[in-house]
């Protein structure tokens, strides 16, 4: 399996500065972005890509290059800096038995079906279902945005 | 005249209009979006791309300026480069703003631009330093 640094659950990404933040509490050299529909996105791949840090590469790739991806054997130097938008893409890896003892959860925007929990963070009724199970499967889930910040568990306000 | 619409996180944007208008006058073609805690982005894309629609059809040249490469604001603009022509730049400060405002009217947009945003960069000074000669004894 391929050395996961840093697993975070945010919709929106690569987020300016807050990558940059994260890139350097770890040695991060690729940027795995897990979005079926971003991946089809010919246009927006290229945008993303763009947005790669000196010294990372951004990948884009779909569920099932995603995950095929990251059960290769791990290369020396190697670390992968995994982003995904929803939760259920966190269970699923783990489901396929990808080791991911952490999630830090950033952002996960409003929406008609989604209840707020604070400023970045709403999630729909399935969305929290699915928080509890990855929790229930030994994953721990931390709100954080950025290094500095004290990370939550979700349990306190994701209910 | 070239339209000019600001986003950025929070109310910046309006702030910087606010203290803009204080130094060059009230501005027309100029709108500001603030992008707030939990705000639904989908209706705001719409927004922008009617207003792209507009000023195509009135053959006007627009000017994105949003406030952080990649922010929120940032990601709300791009994609909309794979069908629509427009300019965007990031990171604007109030100088750079001045700068570009007093040359709206410009006839070669581009080149206007580009002179523009040196003098925004180098108007970020660190102002001990910058006395430090002058003020020796």
């Amino acid at each position: 399996m391929k050395n996961i640094k840093l697993t975070r659950i945010d919709d929106r990404l690569i987020h300016g500065q807050v990558v940059a933040f994260w890139m350097k509490e770890h040695p991060i050299d690729k940027i795995l972005i897990i979005d079926d529909l971003l991946s089809k996105d010919i246009f927006m791949s290229r945008i993303y890509k763009a947005a790669a840090p000196a010294g990372a590469e951004v990948l884009l790739l779909n569920r099932q290059e995603g995950l095929a991806f990251l059960k290769q054997e791990p290369v020396e130097k190697e670390g992968i800096f995994l982003i995904v938008k929803v939760p259920e893409r966190v269970e699923e890896l783990i489901d396929t038995g990808i080791e991911i003892p952490q999630v830090i959860l950033g952002g996960m925007g409003a929406r008609n079906d989604r209840k707020t929990f604070n400023r970045n963070v709403s999630a729909s009724k399935t969305e929290i279902e699915c928080f509890s199970r990855i929790l229930t499967k030994g994953t721990q889930i931390v709100y954080q945005m950025i290094p500095s910040d004290k990370p939550i568990p979700i349990q306190n306000f994701i209910k | 005249m070239l339209k000019i619409i600001l986003i950025t996180h929070g109310t910046f944007s309006q702030g910087i209009l606010n203290s803009l208008e204080m130094i060059l006058g009230k501005q027309e073609k100029f709108l500001t979006i603030s992008i707030l805690e939990n705000c639904e982005l989908e209706s705001i894309k719409t927004g922008l791309v009617a207003e792209l629609e507009k000023s195509n059809a009135d053959g006007e040249d627009v000017l994105f300026l949003s406030d952080v490469f990649f922010g929120t604001p940032f990601n709300l603009i791009t994609p909309l480069m794979e069908n629509y022509r427009f300019y965007h730049i990031t990171g604007v400060n109030l100088p750079l703003l001045m700068e570009i405002v007093s040359n709206r009217e410009a006839a070669d947009i581009p080149a206007m631009l580009k002179e523009a945003l040196p003098l925004g960069k180098e108007a970020m000074i660190d102002c001990v330093d910058f006395f430090k000669t002058a003020l020796e004894p």
